[in-house]
């Protein structure tokens, strides 16, 4: 019971956040798939199956935050590059901003307590 | 062994678990409105491409399965607060699925991505042609041309094609592709035909010459020409004539009926062998023209196949030479 509890709630919880580090990983450049997949599979508990990115990339192509393009690659064929468009740039912004206070405001509970 | 269109080389039984794999990924998204299931699979093929880059090729089966297992069961990656669209009993309604159908094909022709567009495009100019019967010459060229530009854009978009985008955009190209391969097959026996004919046409002529150019009983002229007999009637008018088609049968087995036969077959064999030459040595030389030409047919077609053939056929071009010229030798033609 604890346990499903615990699995429903930390899915629930990286859902959102793994939304944000996909546009977050983008924010230093153009990226192709597979690098974001494994800079984000890197981050402890935030990815289960790498292959939940791709849909989130292709919602966000279709939402217009991101771009992709192929372009050649000197390793291989050519590689599917992803970046921030600058409407993702400005969502990106306020997703940061609002997770900054979010989560000012859960260490604070969480740090003292219900001292109140 | 396989090649992937994509580049990955894995094994017979990775490459056919890959696909499983990537159609349960298209059904799994197939309803979900706001992604593109087929990018979803390029970009997934692309992922296990990476993942197997270091693995001994062909890639296994046991390798492609631990990527797999760290990419998860698609099933678990829809998008958070949007699942897929639920399931709808069998025969619930033909009406909404027609709405929802109508309501896709018009979102994806107006705004929907360019390959998507020209693929619903091809398929709805190729439906009008085949609907209006003879004006489907008209339609075709135009809906085969939009259905050959949606399979590039796909292609430059390192899109692989599902199944319902096939469907839509397959129909023109294989009706011309499948008419372009049966006139390659044409060719052959339609020259075999001709040489056929017109052989018997000089015989004929020759043996009407020999005989003294006579005229036919049946009809009443004083300009004898050859037309007037028929080609049985004038051997059997004149058996004592022999010309050099007859010395040529005359060295095939059987009787006259089974060495006309047997003469045809081998005049089929020398231009079989002489077009596949030609055929197969183009192949060789441009392959990529013969994959572009015959879409959806040859997507892996290489060149060393076709040279291959195109060699064998030559050599089988310079024996059956070798025999026609014992043939006209023995018959005291040449």
């Amino acid at each position: 019971m604890e346990e499903d509890f615990l699995a429903n709630w930390t899915t629930q919880a990286r859902k959102g956040l793994l939304e944000l580090c996909v546009l977050a990983a983008l924010r230093g450049g153009r990226r192709y798939g597979y690098d974001i997949v494994k800079r984000l599979s890197g981050v402890g508990g935030l990815v289960i199956g790498e292959g939940t990115i791709y849909p989130i990339l292709s919602r966000f192509k279709k939402d217009g935050l991101v771009d992709a393009a192929l372009a050649e690659s000197p390793d291989g064929p050519a590689r599917k590059y992803y970046q921030l468009t600058p409407r993702g740039r400005g969502l990106l912004g306020k997703m940061l901003a609002s997770w900054a206070e979010v989560r000012a405001g859960v260490d604070h509970i969480t740090a003292t307590g219900d001292e109140s | 062994m396989t090649a992937s269109p994509a580049g990955i080389e894995l094994s017979a039984a990775a490459e056919v678990r890959l696909a499983a794999y990537l159609d349960q990924v298209r059904a799994v998204l197939a309803g979900v409105p706001d992604v593109a299931p087929d990018e979803i699979a390029a970009d997934i093929r692309e992922h296990v491409e990476h993942e197997l880059a270091g693995a001994p090729r062909p890639a296994g089966l046991s390798d492609l399965e631990a990527v797999l297992a760290r990419l998860g069961p698609p099933a678990g990656w829809l998008p958070s607060s949007r699942g897929a669209a639920p399931a709808r009993p069998a025969f619930a309604g033909v009406r909404p699925f027609l709405r929802d159908r109508w309501r896709a094909a018009k979102e994806a022709l107006w705004r929907g991505p360019e390959d998507w567009r020209l693929a619903y495009l091809a398929f709805g100019v190729f439906a009008v042609g085949v609907l209006t019967g003879p004006f489907l010459g008209l339609f075709l060229p135009v809906s085969y041309v939009l259905a050959r530009a949606g399979i590039a854009a796909a292609r430059e978009q390192g899109i692989e094609l599902g199944m319902a985008r096939k469907w839509l955009l397959y129909p023109p190209v294989a009706l011309v592709s499948t008419a372009l391969l049966l006139a390659v097959v044409a060719v052959p026996v339609g020259a075999t035909a001709a040489v056929v004919a017109a052989a018997q046409d000089a015989d004929h002529h020759q043996r009407w010459e020999l005989a003294g150019r006579p005229m036919s009983p049946r009809y009443r002229t004083s300009y004898p020409s050859a037309g007037m007999w028929g080609r049985g009637e004038l051997r059997a008018e004149h058996p004592d004539v022999t010309t050099a088609l007859d010395r040529v049968l005359g060295v095939f087995p059987g009787n006259p009926d089974v060495r006309e036969v047997l003469a045809g077959a081998f005049v089929g064999a020398g231009v079989f062998a002489l077009w596949g030459t030609i055929v197969g040595l183009l192949g060789g030389a441009f392959p990529g023209a013969v994959r572009a030409v015959f879409v959806p047919y040859f997507g892996r077609f290489e060149g060393a196949w076709a040279r291959r053939v195109g060699v064998a056929c030559l050599l089988g071009a310079g024996i059956w030479c070798g025999f026609a010229y014992r043939i006209l030798t023995d018959a005291g033609v040449v």
